[in-house]
């Protein structure tokens, strides 16, 4: 039984609608809720024990992760201890997001965590979980048609790299380009087309705890990339989903 | 028959094996990171990973005439040595490559010790000890805080002692809690992992896919990793049930070579600590003549056979 004291920690970088719709939704329901920038996380009071995270005493159930797992968390610490700081506060957080009194947006396994929320991690994934993808070239390929690059570190194509950067890097190439991006929720397509894959795709994340995404698709309806950090621009939209969010992390506190 | 050493070829693991293949007339094709685009390259489609092809030196070596890869990244691995970059840029360059890198160990169709995405849950304790536990594993209680309150409740409710530790897989040195930790939490500091002590002797337990080499170490220290001045390491048996969990565990976390850490009481209960996907087993082997470096290779041969044979 959830404790009604209970209430959710939002982490996101200033100026994040969509964290700040979310917050604002929870207030007007009267859940208590915890909003920080993730570089504050280390200097508060911080305890993991018997299957809860406790935040400056406050029992946390849920949690709306909004900034990237190595994102700084160590501010007002030494620079030399910030690097071993910032591990040790991921390494806790990991823990946390998937505790089973948690309902974390997004929960992630090590893998993901560790490797990166890229869409390297997210392809290995799709493709072990048998959901089509677009084709890539790996490494150095010896290719006469136009292709896109796209760094692994990075969810944007770029203009194919010269032969030695595309040796060095083992680049990914692919003649694929986004048609169009779909905005997930739980299960749910919010913004965008509901093309088979698309939706394979949102129920795949669903089911291992990502319930919050962008799913970019080529032309023939493979998925290109993953995004589960998405920007939302519209204000109507970021209200929308804010709400939805919002009546997720309700009815897990009231034990929906 | 040939497999690759990928990562760093100057470490320690990495020589040894290479020796062990070589006297078995294994070829080795030495991949190191930092050597990437310049002495080697790869080429593969993840959809079609049998197609891909590994040059180097000239050479082509086709992704199905290898059996097995054993893979030591180094933690700070350098640029190619004929390459000269402003800091950022170099920065830039190696953190990429190393995404490439692991990609490329991640797709490769022929056993892998060990793929990047394998064993991450040992990036943080906590976790790893919640897996462990649901998995079937007895582990010491513990609690992780910054709170000095907390954990010195803990402390209290644990009359045997407590160890403190790290919670991420940063090697840190295991050690009793004392007064002098509890003033560093009161003045601030990261969440620490503090631990229920187990009184007892430490036990390895080095799983190879289905085999098990268990090494019980005879230590005067809180953390025989740091104390190894009169160390005895001594090879000993294990409970099935033990056995099992470890084989299965290592196996749901798609490692074909684990290291589990254990303490294990007077009375034989067995607590398990933690699991380390990059184990250092040369310590253990030279020390007990359990051959773990033998059984890597064996699991590439027997690999290599299947595929003959298909």
């Amino acid at each position: 039984m959830i404790q009604n004291s209970a209430g959710i920690l939002i982490i996101n970088h200033p100026g994040d609608e969509l964290a700040d719709a979310v917050t604002a939704n929870l207030h007007n329901q009267g859940i208590r809720t915890i909003q920080i920038a993730p570089d504050t996380l280390a200097s508060r009071q911080i305890r993991l024990h018997d299957g809860t995270l406790y935040l400056d005493s406050m029992p946390i159930h849920g949690t709306l992760f909004r900034v990237s797992p190595d994102s700084k968390f160590s501010d007002g610490y030494q620079i030399n201890d910030q690097a071993f700081c910032d591990a040790e506060i991921r390494s806790v957080l990991l823990a946390a997001l998937n505790l089973e009194s948690m309902l974390a947006l997004n929960r992630y396994d090590a893998t993901a965590w560790f490797e990166g929320l890229g869409w390297p991690t997210w392809r290995r994934k799709l493709i072990r979980a048998g959901i089509p993808v677009s084709e890539f070239l790996f490494g150095d390929s010896d290719v006469s048609v136009p292709r896109v690059w796209y760094p692994y570190g990075s969810p944007n194509a770029m203009r194919a790299p010269d032969y030695h950067a595309k040796r060095t890097l083992g680049s990914a190439l692919t003649e694929s380009t986004t048609v169009q991006k779909s905005l997930v929720v739980g299960k749910d397509v919010v913004v965008g087309r509901q093309a088979a894959s698309i939706c394979a795709t949102a129920e795949w994340l669903a089911a291992q705890g990502v319930y919050l995404a962008e799913i970019a698709a080529d032309v023939d309806d493979r998925i290109l990339t993953v995004n589960t950090l998405p920007m939302i621009e519209k204000f109507e939209t970021n209200n929308l989903v804010g709400c939805q969010i919002a009546e997720m992390f309700y009815a897990h506190l009231h034990g929906g | 028959m040939r497999i690759c050493m990928v990562g760093d070829s100057q470490d320690l693991s990495c020589t040894y094996m290479s020796w062990l293949a070589q006297k078995r007339d294994i070829e080795v094709v030495t991949l190191d990171e930092d050597a990437l685009g310049v002495h080697w390259s790869f080429t593969y489609a993840d959809l079609k990973p049998g197609m891909g092809v590994i040059e180097r030196g000239g050479k082509c070596y086709p992704y199905s005439s290898f059996c097995g890869a054993f893979v030591r990244l180094h933690p700070e691995p350098g640029l190619p040595s004929d390459l000269s970059l402003p800091a950022e840029e170099a920065s830039a360059l190696v953190v990429e490559r190393r995404y490439a890198m692991q990609h490329f160990l991640n797709s490769l169709p022929f056993p892998v010790a060990n793929r990047p995405f394998s064993g991450r849950s040992n990036g943080s304790k906590p976790h790893q000890m919640n897996l462990l536990a649901q998995a079937g594993f007895t582990v010491p209680r513990w609690i992780v805080s910054n709170e000095t309150a907390a954990v010195a409740e803990f402390a209290r409710q644990c009359p045997e002692g407590v160890i403190y530790k790290s919670c991420s897989g940063l090697r840190s040195k295991v050690r009793l809690l004392d007064k002098e930790f509890l003033n560093r939490l009161q003045e601030g500091t990261s969440p620490v992992v503090v631990q229920k002590y187990i009184s007892g002797y430490d036990v390895r337990i080095h799983v190879v896919k289905h085999q098990i080499f268990a090494t019980k170490i005879i230590s005067h220290g809180i953390d025989y990793r740091f104390e190894s001045d009169d160390n005895q390491f001594q090879e000993t048996a294990v409970p099935q049930q033990i056995h099992t969990l470890c084989i299965n565990f290592a196996e749901a976390e798609s490692l074909t070579i684990a290291g589990f850490d254990f303490r294990v009481t007077d009375q034989g209960e067995w607590y398990c600590l933690e699991v380390n996907p990059v184990p250092t087993f040369l310590p253990y082997e030279m020390t007990t003549g359990q051959a773990i470096g033998k059984a890597i290779l064996d699991l590439f041969v027997s690999q290599a056979n299947v595929a003959l044979a298909m």
